[in-house]
C-alpha cells in the first residue's frame, strides 16, 4: 500500500512535465520539426527554466505568506543594471558578475523589507511604492537609454549551458537547505499558517519578514544576470512594465504548491518551471509570436488556477457521480 | 482584542476626511508659485484636459476598490479602447461610431474580467495581473508592427475642448456617484469591502457586485479611451502607459482607502485626479525627467497611505 | 495551604486604545493554589492573564514575580521563567507538525548555526505528550490532520512540558470533551500537590466552584472581590458578576411545550463529509428548537447549512415548499441567521451601526429602488431604540461597542427586516449576564408573537431554559430528542452527547 501511495505520489510529481513534453512533441513533429534539434535548443530550455526557478521560489517565498511583492521583476532589472555597471567600471573578474548582481539585489530586497517592517502598511501597497522607486532609478541611472554591454564578450560567454545548469542545481540546493533544514524555513513556515499565534509566542517576525524579502531579492538577482548576459542589454522600464517579468512564474509555482502536496514545495516550484521552460521553447519551435506566447501563457495560468480553485468542487461534482453510478446499480 | 478608536480619534479622523481637499488646494498653490505669469487658458485647458481622463478611470476604479479589490490593468485597458476606437474610426469614418467602439471594448474587457473572476471563482486581483499581459501583447497586436497609428487630427476637433470633455466627465461622475449612494449595489459593495463573511451572510451577491462594478469601470475605461484619442490622435506604444499608476496614486491622494469599506468615497476619483495631474506639472516645472517624477510619485504614495492609515496599527505586520 | 506568595501584581492598568481593559487590579497568587478568574467578557480577566503570560507587554503597574520585579517580552520568554499559559483561541498553527508546534520559538535549542537536528526535537516532542498520558498522537504528525481536542491537548502538553510554577488556563475546557477535561483535571491537582499554582479562567461556574480554591471576581477591568472556598455560593457570585442582584425572570417561567403543528421549516437528510450524517428536522411556528452537543458535534455547520451560507453534498431545506440554496433564498424566505462569529461574521466592526442594520433591509428602506439617507436613518432609528442599542450615534463605527450591544445589533438587522424565523448560534456567547438575561426575554417574547427559532448552544443550561423541544446531535447525527420538562437535568443530556 505504501509502495503504491509512493509510486502514485512520483506519477503525479512527473505527468505534468511529462505529459506537455508529449504534447509538445506532437506538436512540433506535426510541423515536421523535432524539439530539441540541436544545442541551442537545449540551451534554450535550461535558460528559461532556470530563469522561472529562481522567479517562482522567489514569489512564492513572500506570497506564500500573503505577501505579495510586486517589486520582484524591478529588482531583477535594477540590480543587474547596477551590478553590471559596478563590474565593468571596477573591472572586475567576469565571474564575479553574478555574485556583485545577487548582493545588490539582496540589498535591494533589505531595503523593500525596511519599507514593509517600518511603515507597517499591506504589502501589495508598498511593493507597488517600492517597485516604482526601483523601476524610476533604472531610468534615472541609465539616463532613460538602459544598459548595453554587447561589447564586453566576457560578460556574454558567462551564461553557457553548463554555467547554467550549475546555478540552477546550487539554487535549488541553497534554497532548499534554507527552507527545510534552518531555524529561519521553519519559523518561515510558522509565520505563514499561524501568523498571531508565531508572534505571540516570540517569533521574530520582523528578522524573518526582512530576511524573506533579501532572500526574493537575492533570486531575483540571479534572473537579473542571466537576462542582462544573454541580451547584453537591460532596458529601462517604467510605469509598472516590471510586473511582466513575475507574470511567467505565477503558473509554475502555483503548480509547484500543487505538487508540494505530494513532495517537497521547492521541488515541485523547479517541476513546474522546468514545465514552463518546455512551454518557452515550445512556443520558440512553433515559431509564435511574443503576443500569442503571452496570451497562452495568460491562459495557461487561468485555467489550472481554475482548477486548483475549484479543486474542492470538481471533486463534489465526481463524489455526485460516482454515488449516483451506485444508485443505478 | 478589537482596537477600539473613538472620541479621541474623531478630530483627527474628520482632518484626514478632508485631508485630500487640503492636499489638493497645496498643490495649487504651489503650482501657482510656480508658475506664476505663465499660468494662461491653454494651460488650464491641459491640465483639465488630463485630469478628465484620470478622473473617468478613477471614479469607475473606485467601485472596483470600494469591495476591496484592485485592478492594475486599467490603464493598458484604455490603451486597447482607444486604438479599437481609432481603427474603428478609419474604417467607417464616423465618431459615434468610434465612441461606441470605444465603449464597447471597455465593457466587454471589465465582463470578461469579471465573468471569469465569478464563473471560474478567481480572485479579481490575479485576473487584473493577467488581463495586464494580455492587454499589453494585444496593443502590440493592433499596431500591427507599426510604431503608431492615428485618425486625421481634424476628425476630432470639433469634440477638442474643454466644455466638451467636462460635460463628459460629469456625466459620468454623476452616474456613478449616483449608484454608489444611492443604490443598493453602492451599499452593498461598501459592505462587501468592509467584511466580506457578513456580507455574504447579509445576502449580498459578490458575484454580482463583482460584475456590475466591472461594467462600469469599463464604460470610463471607454469614454477615457475615446477622450485618449480626441486629445492625441496619434497613438503609440506608450500610449496611457502611466494611467494604470496615475489612477491608483489618485485614489490614494483623494483619500479613498484601499482596502475599500464604510469610508470609501467616490468624490476621491476627481480630487485625486485635479492633484494627480498639477502634481505631475509641478514635478515637470522642477525639470524632472520621467523617472525622477516616478519617484516622486511613489513616495508620495506611500506617505499618503501611510499616514492616512496611521490610526489603525497591529502589533503583527499587515499581509 | 502555604501562605508563601509567588506572584504579585500590583495595580496593573491596561488600555487598548480608547478602551480600559483594566483600571489597577493587584493579586496575589500563592504556591500550591488553584485561583479562579472569573468575569463577564471585558472584564479584563483574559487581559490579566495574557499580561503575566507575556502576549501582551505594554500596561501599567509592577508584577513581582518569586520576589523579583518581573517584566517577560513573549510567551516564551514566560514559560522559561516558569509561568506557562494555554490560550483560549487557537493556539496551534496548521501545515507544521506537532514537535514544531510544541517547540514553536525555542527551535534553537534544537541545532547550532541556525540548523536543526530534528530528530532530537522529535523525541523531544514524543516525550512532552508521553507526559500527559497521549499516546494516540506523535511529534511527526500534522497539525491539521487532528481535531480541535487534540489541538488543544497538543498546547496543554507544550506548557506542561516545560513543568512552570504557575499554569494559566484561559477558557480552556469548553474546547475538550470529557477525556479532554479528565486530563485537564489530573494536570491541575497533580500541579497543586507539586506546591505549584494555577489559574483557571472559565466562565463554566459549577466547574470553578468545583476546582478552585479561591476566585477573583473582575469586572469592567475592577477587582470586585477575593472569594475563599467557603463563600463559593453561585447567585452570590453571578450578583458580583453583574453588580446588581438580577430582577423578573431569567428563563422561561413556564414549562408548556405544545407549539403550533404548523411546520415551517424543514430540513431533509442533510449530509456533509465530516460535519452532517443525515440531520433530519422540522420546526414548527412559534417553536423554539434548541440544538445542543458538543462544540465539533455539526451543529454549528448546520446552522449554516440552514441558512444557505454551507451548501450540504446532498439533502436539503426548505421552508414552504422553498428550497434554500443560499443566502438569498433563505432571506427571502423569512430566514435570518447569528453567527457564532460575531465580530468576524456577523457583523462588519469597521462599519456603522447604520450600514450594519439597513444592509439586510435595503429592500425595505428602498423607495423606487433607490436608497435615500432619510428613509434610512428612520428604518435603522426606530430598531436601535426597539432594541435599546446603547450608542453615541447610529453612525459609530460596531467595533467601538460592547459584546452584548453588538449582540443587540445583530438582532436589530433581522428583526428589522421582520424575519419569522432565526437561526441563533450561541447568541448569548461572550454577553453579560445582564444581557444575556434581555436576550433571553426577547427571545421568549418573539416567540409567543409567532416567531420561530433555531437556538444551536453550547451551553445546556440556556437550552434546558429555554427551548420547547431539544435535539442533541453526537458526530453528524441526531441521537435524541428531549421535550421541554421541568424535570429535565443536565446529567441526563450530557449522556447523550459524549
Amino acid at each position: 500500500m505504501k509502495l503504491f501511495q509512493s509510486i502514485k505520489k512520483i506519477g503525479i510529481v512527473i505527468s505534468i512535465p511529462v505529459g506537455v513534453f508529449v504534447v509538445l512533441t506532437f506538436l512540433t513533429q506535426i510541423q515536421g520539426i523535432s524539439l530539441f534539434a540541436h544545442a541551442g535548443h537545449v540551451q534554450t530550455f535550461v535558460r528559461s527554466t532556470t530563469i522561472i526557478s529562481f522567479t517562482a521560489w522567489a514569489l512564492a517565498l513572500n506570497l506564500q505568506s500573503g505577501r505579495f511583492d510586486f517589486s520582484l521583476g524591478s529588482m531583477a532589472i535594477l540590480s543587474s543594471i547596477i551590478g553590471t555597471q559596478i563590474t565593468i567600471n571596477y573591472g572586475l573578474p567576469a565571474f564575479s558578475l553574478i555574485f556583485v548582481i545577487v548582493f545588490i539585489s539582496g540589498l535591494l530586497g533589505l531595503f523593500s523589507g525596511l519599507v514593509y517592517i517600518t511603515l507597517k502598511l499591506a504589502p501589495i501597497i508598498t511593493s507597488v511604492g517600492v517597485m516604482l522607486i526601483y523601476e524610476a532609478l533604472t531610468f534615472v541611472l541609465t539616463d532613460g537609454q538602459g544598459l548595453l554591454i554587447s561589447t564586453q564578450f566576457d560578460l556574454l560567454v558567462l551564461p553557457s549551458t553548463r554555467n547554467l545548469l550549475i546555478i540552477l542545481l546550487v539554487g535549488f540546493a541553497i534554497v532548499y537547505f534554507i527552507m527545510n533544514h534552518t531555524q529561519f524555513g521553519y519559523n518561515h513556515k510558522a509565520l505563514q499558517h499561524g501568523q498571531e499565534i508565531a508572534v505571540n509566542t516570540g517569533l521574530p517576525e520582523k528578522r524573518n519578514a526582512i530576511l524573506t524579502y533579501m532572500l526574493a531579492g537575492m533570486l531575483m538577482g540571479v534572473v537579473g544576470f542571466i537576462n542582462m548576459t544573454t541580451q547584453g542589454f537591460t532596458g529601462v522600464s517604467l510605469n509598472f512594465t516590471s510586473i511582466s517579468a513575475m507574470f511567467i512564474a505565477f503558473l509554475p509555482m502555483f503548480i509547484g504548491g500543487y505538487i508540494g502536496r505530494f513532495s517537497e514545495e521547492r521541488f515541485g516550484i523547479f517541476i513546474g518551471s522546468l514545465t514552463m521552460g518546455l512551454v518557452t521553447l515550445g512556443f520558440v519551435r512553433l515559431d509564435l509570436p511574443r503576443q500569442t506566447q503571452e496570451f497562452v501563457n495568460a491562459l495557461l495560468l487561468l485555467a489550472f488556477l481554475t482548477y486548483l480553485n475549484n479543486q474542492g468542487r470538481l471533486k463534489l461534482i465526481f463524489a455526485f457521480r460516482k454515488k449516483s453510478v451506485n444508485h443505478s446499480k | 482584542m478589537v482596537e477600539r478608536f473613538t472620541n479621541k480619534f474623531s478630530g483627527l479622523k474628520r482632518i484626514t476626511n478632508y485631508s485630500s481637499w487640503f492636499g489638493l488646494i497645496a498643490l495649487i498653490s504651489i503650482y501657482y508659485i510656480q508658475m506664476g505669469e505663465s499660468i494662461t487658458a491653454y494651460s488650464m485647458g491641459i491640465i483639465i484636459e488630463q485630469a478628465v481622463i484620470v478622473a473617468i478611470v478613477a471614479t469607475g476604479a473606485i467601485f472596483i476598490f470600494s469591495f476591496g479589490q484592485f485592478d492594475i490593468s486599467l490603464g493598458a485597458a484604455t490603451a486597447v479602447a482607444a486604438m479599437v476606437s481609432v481603427i474603428t474610426y478609419n474604417r467607417t469614418e464616423s465618431i459615434f461610431l468610434m465612441l461606441l467602439a470605444s465603449i464597447l471594448v471597455g465593457v466587454s474587457i471589465g465582463v470578461i474580467e469579471s465573468i471569469l473572476a465569478v464563473l471560474l471563482n478567481l480572485p479579481v486581483f490575479v485576473l487584473t495581473v493577467a488581463m495586464l499581459s494580455i492587454l499589453s501583447s494585444l496593443v502590440r497586436v493592433l499596431l500591427g508592427g507599426q510604431s503608431s497609428i492615428s485618425i486625421p487630427s481634424d476628425a476630432v476637433a470639433a469634440f477638442d475642448n474643454v466644455p466638451f470633455k467636462l460635460f463628459i466627465l460629469i456625466c459620468y461622475f454623476l452616474l456613478c456617484f449616483f449608484i454608489f449612494n444611492y443604490t443598493k449595489v453602492g451599499r452593498e459593495s461598501k459592505f462587501l469591502g468592509a467584511n466580506p463573511i457578513a456580507a455574504k451572510q447579509s445576502g449580498v451577491s459578490n458575484k454580482k457586485i463583482t460584475i456590475i462594478a466591472f461594467i462600469l469601470v469599463g464604460i470610463g475605461v471607454g469614454l477615457a479611451g475615446f477622450l485618449t484619442v480626441i486629445r492625441a490622435p496619434m497613438l503609440g506604444q506608450t500610449t496611457a502607459a502611466s494611467l494604470g499608476l496615475d489612477v491608483l496614486v489618485a485614489i490614494v491622494f483623494g483619500g479613498m482607502p484601499l482596502s475599500g469599506g464604510a469610508r470609501s468615497k467616490i468624490s476621491a476619483a476627481v480630487v485625486g485626479a485635479f492633484s494627480i495631474v498639477l502634481l505631475n506639472q509641478v514635478l515637470l516645472s522642477f525639470g524632472f525627467s520621467s523617472g525622477q517624477n516616478q519617484i516622486a510619485k511613489a513616495i508620495l504614495f506611500l506617505f499618503v497611505v501611510f499616514v492616512a492609515t496611521i490610526n489603525y496599527r497591529k502589533k503583527i505586520l499587515p499581509r | 495551604m502555604k501562605e508563601k506568595i509567588i506572584l504579585e501584581a500590583i495595580g496593573i492598568k491596561k488600555r487598548f486604545g480608547e478602551t480600559v481593559a483594566l483600571q489597577g487590579v493587584d493579586i496575589n497568587l500563592y504556591r500550591g493554589e488553584i485561583r479562579g478568574l472569573v468575569g463577564e467578557n471585558g472584564s479584563g480577566k483574559s487581559t490579566f492573564s495574557s499580561i503575566i503570560a507575556g502576549i501582551q507587554k505594554s500596561f501599567k503597574g509592577e508584577l513581582i514575580y518569586k520576589g523579583k520585579p518581573y517584566l517577560p517580552s513573549n510567551m516564551v520568554e514566560a514559560l522559561q521563567n516558569g509561568i506557562g499559559m494555554i490560550v483560549q483561541e487557537k493556539g496551534t498553527i496548521q501545515n507544521v507538525t506537532v514537535a514544531e508546534n510544541i517547540f514553536l520559538g525555542e527551535l534553537n535549542k534544537y541545532g547550532r548555526f541556525g540548523l536543526l537536528n530534528k530528530k532530537e526535537l522529535y523525541n523531544k516532542a514524543n516525550q512532552a505528550l508521553d507526559n500527559i498520558g497521549i499516546t494516540n498522537i506523535r511529534a511527526d504528525d500534522m497539525i491539521q490532520n487532528l481535531n480541535m481536542q487534540n489541538r488543544k491537548l497538543i498546547e496543554i502538553a507544550k506548557v506542561v512540558f516545560k513543568n512552570p510554577d504557575i499554569l494559566v488556563i484561559d477558557e480552556t475546557s469548553t474546547a475538550l470533551s470529557y477525556e479532554g477535561r479528565q486530563i485537564l483535571y489530573k494536570i491541575i491537582e497533580d500541579f497543586k500537590s507539586r506546591d505549584k499554582s494555577v489559574v483557571l479562567i472559565s466562565h463554566d461556574l459549577d466547574e470553578l466552584i468545583e476546582k478552585c480554591d479561591t476566585l477573583t471576581v473582575l469586572r469592567d477591568g475592577k477587582l470586585i472581590k477575593h472569594l475563599n472556598k467557603a463563600e463559593f455560593e453561585e447567585d452570590y457570585i453571578k450578583q458580583l458578576l453583574v453588580g446588581r442582584e438580577l430582577e423578573g425572570d431569567y428563563y422561561r417561567s413556564d414549562y408548556n411545550h405544545e407549539v403550533s403543528s404548523e411546520v415551517v421549516l424543514k430540513v431533509e437528510n442533510l449530509n456533509k463529509e465530516n460535519d452532517l450524517n443525515g440531520v433530519n428536522l422540522d420546526l414548527h411556528k412559534g417553536e423554539i428548537l434548541g440544538i445542543g452537543g458538543l462544540s465539533h458535534c455539526g451543529m454549528h455547520t448546520l446552522g449554516k447549512v440552514i441558512f444557505g451560507f454551507e451548501n450540504a453534498e446532498e439533502g436539503h431545506v426548505s421552508i414552504q415548499g422553498t428550497k434554500i440554496i443560499d443566502e438569498k433564498t433563505a432571506m427571502k424566505a423569512g430566514l435570518g441567521y447569528v453567527s457564532k462569529d460575531r465580530d468576524h461574521e456577523a457583523l462588519s466592526l469597521n462599519s456603522s451601526i447604520r450600514e450594519n442594520i439597513s444592509i439586510v433591509g435595503l429592500d425595505i428602506i428602498k423607495k423606487h429602488n433607490l436608497i435615500f439617507s432619510k428613509h434610512e436613518k428612520a428604518y435603522v432609528k426606530e430598531q436601535v431604540d426597539i432594541f435599546n442599542i446603547k450608542a453615541q450615534s447610529m453612525e459609530q463605527y460596531v467595533s467601538g461597542l460592547s459584546g452584548g450591544n453588538k449582540q443587540k445589533v445583530v438582532f436589530a438587522k433581522w428583526m428589522g427586516r421582520n424575519s419569522d424565523i432565526l437561526v441563533l448560534d450561541c447568541p448569548t456567547r461572550g454577553v453579560d449576564i445582564g444581557v444575556k438575561q434581555a436576550m433571553y426575554q426577547l427571545i421568549i417574547k418573539l416567540k409567543n408573537e409567532g416567531k420561530s427559532f433555531i437556538l444551536i448552544s453550547e451551553e445546556l443550561s440556556e437550552l434546558t431554559g429555554l427551548v420547547d423541544r431539544l435535539l442533541i446531535m453526537k458526530d453528524g447525527k441526531i441521537t435524541k430528542e428531549f421535550f421541554r420538562d421541568k424535570e429535565l437535568s443536565e446529567s441526563d443530556i450530557i449522556n447523550y452527547m459524549i
